[in-house]
């Protein structure tokens, strides 16, 4: 969606074109717990809020993804503060939905979500969110540009120390794990 | 692929880790990749209801609502301390919940909308020491309750009608649950009095002190610390105690029989009590007040004491009431069963509110929606003769939305026969081996494997094998996959238990 001959898209637009690829972008970067009903909606009330400021000088997925961005880091930093007041946290806010009855690999999965995602957590937010378009959103690194705005050669820097500072922090993870 | 070590070089477009990891630390992270579940999309029924709700606060801009709020916190923090000013003192005051029947006390005005009086300093005078109040909450919120706090009044009486309850709570001594249709008398000034009961049934449970309830044969004394039920049809009494003792005395003749916990005392002698009985009149006792469903008394209430848990078809006991007890636990992905069209209102109620949750679960896809309907069925009807029902529907509605831990820790609570209910039984084993308790999951998947050719036995095969491994036992691992894969060569797990099978070699 773009906006023609200076017309703004109404919001009920923005929401119909983009809800699934903000929902998906959510349930990427605030992982797993989330809620992510919950976050889109919020998103969205944003979007219908901000939509007369928008002209139409970035694309409009560009504006969404820094939206998207904005209310997810905000709504982590909440949860963060939640869980370091309430000393254990809910539980179930660590938890992976699971679609499979498969006890081993749901077992797999939800360890290999909570590592990705503990580790994800102590990166700086610039280079977590290059990592999470590239690896998991399947974006190019042209794509990446164009939504954050950044050069494709400062994506592929990002993108190169997020891996390394992942990789070190995943490894110091399984290794403490270890017996 | 450019590896994390040159990525910084642009000379070549990196490629995704799960495509292709350059070294061991990426391999380690291509493998977590891999492992991640992709998020699913949003269904129709959550875009709508976004849609919705984005429709329903958008006017609200986040600076207005924080404006809004303001103004309300004041408001409500004033009618707080309001009401506290207005509550009785514990002191020695009888408090009388009732249902829809109201000839106790004039009606009360429900509260108006608008601010609250100005001045918190002048609230109405509470009742004075030993002088009983009525709360009445039928049709109101609760946060209505305190303010319709208002001295009992005379006659000093209280009458039920069928399908109505009344709750007696004194400071924590005594409660006195009355199930219509019956009428007690409340003497002025003791507390805890000496309660007359001229008709129906009384649930007693006393504190520190013994509780007396006279009827028109008989003095009925409960012991302190001790839960009864006391039932009268014109002299003629019944008297059953679950815990503690009581002691009943005839007005004809000398002397007083003890009945103890566990006994019913009739007129042809001395029975064991009802299990499923006490179990309802322990939920009513200890309940705390609460305002009243729509129909405030389920019709188990009014079974008489002593009778067999009736099944959910309605059956007329007595005086042309009806009797409904907990009907037997539904299997996990069983349709939640509606009584028959001759069931009494109250059940109709649970059902409907059941139904409700098993569409939003089942067709809509929607469990958040069908747990928040479950929830509010639990906070309306705490002693529900649906409870169980409410309970297995709500652990299929947890695991769906992935809070695993709620889950357990309700089917941790439930009392249930693992091969009655083999799904649920699986299930809790599943949860527990997640959470690292596979002595008690390799248990629960025991008791459910009986030979059968459904998933609920390839699960518990598998999930047996799993938390074999887990504890370390190799070779009965390794045994059960193989009979898992001799049974099930196509089963829903025989890819990832040969992958099993290759670790535990």
């Amino acid at each position: 969606m773009a906006v023609v001959d200076g017309v703004l898209p109404t919001s009920a637009d923005v929401y119909r074109d983009h809800v699934q690829r903000v929902a998906r972008w959510v349930s990427w970067s605030a992982g797993p717990g989330a809620d992510v009903e919950d976050l889109v909606q919020e998103i969205f009330l944003r979007v219908h809020r901000l939509l007369p400021q928008f002209r139409g000088e970035s694309q409009i997925s560009s504006w969404l993804f820094s939206i998207t961005q904005n209310v997810v880091r905000t709504r982590r930093r909440k949860e963060r503060f939640r869980r370091l007041f309430s000393f254990a946290g809910d539980p179930d806010q660590v938890q992976v939905a699971s679609q499979r009855p498969t006890p081993l690999e749901d077992l797999e999965r939800r360890r290999s979500a909570e590592t990705i995602y503990a580790g994800l957590d102590s990166l700086a937010e610039k280079y977590r969110q290059v990592l999470i378009l590239f690896e998991f959103e399947g974006l190019s690194g042209e794509q990446i540009a164009a939504l954050t705005g950044l050069k494709v050669e400062t994506v592929w820097v990002r993108l190169g120390r997020a891996r390394k500072q992942l990789g070190a922090h995943v490894t110091r993870l399984e290794r403490k794990a270890r017996p | 692929m450019i590896s994390s070590s040159s990525t910084s070089s642009t000379s070549s477009t990196p490629r995704r880790l799960v495509d292709h990891a350059a070294d061991e630390r990426e391999k380690v992270l291509a493998a977590h990749f891999r492992n991640l579940a992709p998020p699913v999309p949003l269904s129709p029924e959550q875009v709508d209801r976004i849609e919705r709700g984005m429709s329903a606060t958008s006017g609200d801009s986040p600076r207005r609502r924080r404006v809004v709020w303001a103004p309300a916190l004041a408001l409500g923090c004033a009618l707080l301390a309001w009401q506290l000013g207005r509550t009785p003192a514990p002191g020695d005051a009888v408090v009388v919940t009732t249902g829809r029947h109201g000839d106790l006390a004039p009606p009360v005005e429900p509260p108006r909308p608008g601010p609250p009086p100005p001045q918190p300093s002048s609230p109405p005078a509470p009742p004075s020491p030993h002088q009983p109040a009525v709360r009445r909450q039928a049709g109101r919120p609760p946060s209505a309750l305190a303010s319709s706090t208002t001295p009992l009044q005379s006659p000093r009486s209280l009458t039920v009608a069928a399908g109505e309850t009344a709750v007696l709570v004194d400071d924590g001594q005594a409660r006195l649950v009355l199930m219509g249709p019956g009428d007690v008398k409340v003497p002025r000034g003791e507390a805890p009095p000496s309660v007359t009961l001229s008709a129906g049934q009384l649930a007693v449970r006393t504190g520190d002190r013994e509780q007396a309830i006279s009827t028109a044969g008989h003095t009925v004394t409960v012991r302190a610390r001790s839960v009864a039920e006391i039932e009268v049809h014109s002299s003629q009494v019944r008297v059953a105690c679950y815990s503690g003792s009581v002691a009943v005395a005839s007005r004809d003749a000398a002397g007083a029989i003890d009945v103890r916990a566990g006994s019913l005392l009739t007129s042809s002698g001395v029975e064991r009590t009802d299990a499923n009985r006490q179990r309802v009149i322990e939920r009513l006792v200890l309940a705390p007040p609460r305002p009243v469903p729509i129909d405030p008394a389920p019709a188990a209430l009014a079974a008489p004491m002593g009778q067999e848990a009736p099944r959910p078809q309605p059956a007329l006991v007595g005086e042309g009431r009806v009797a409904l007890s907990p009907p037997a636990p539904k299997r996990l992905h069983e349709e939640v069963a509606v009584p028959a069209v001759a069931a009494p209102p109250g059940i109709r109620v649970e059902a409907g509110l059941l139904k409700a949750a098993v569409e939003k679960l089942r067709r809509d896809n929607d469990a958040k929606g069908a747990i928040t309907l479950i929830e509010s069925y639990r906070a309306q009807f705490p002693g529900g003769v649906l409870r169980p029902e409410s309970d297995r529907l709500l652990v299929e509605a947890l695991v769906t939305v992935g809070r695993r831990q709620s889950a357990l820790a309700l089917l941790d609570r439930m009392a249930f026969d693992p091969r009655a209910e083999r799904e649920l039984a699986v299930t809790r084993g599943e949860l527990r081996g997640e959470v690292d308790r596979c002595e008690e999951a390799r248990s629960d998947f025991d008791g459910v494997i009986v030979d059968a050719d459904d998933l609920v036995e390839q699960r518990a095969l598998y999930g047996r094998a799993t938390c074999a491994a887990r504890l370390g036992d190799t070779r009965g691992a390794r045994a059960t996959l193989e009979s898992y894969l001799a049974r099930f060569p196509e089963g829903a797990f025989a890819a990832a238990a040969r992958r099993q099978l290759e670790k535990v070699r």
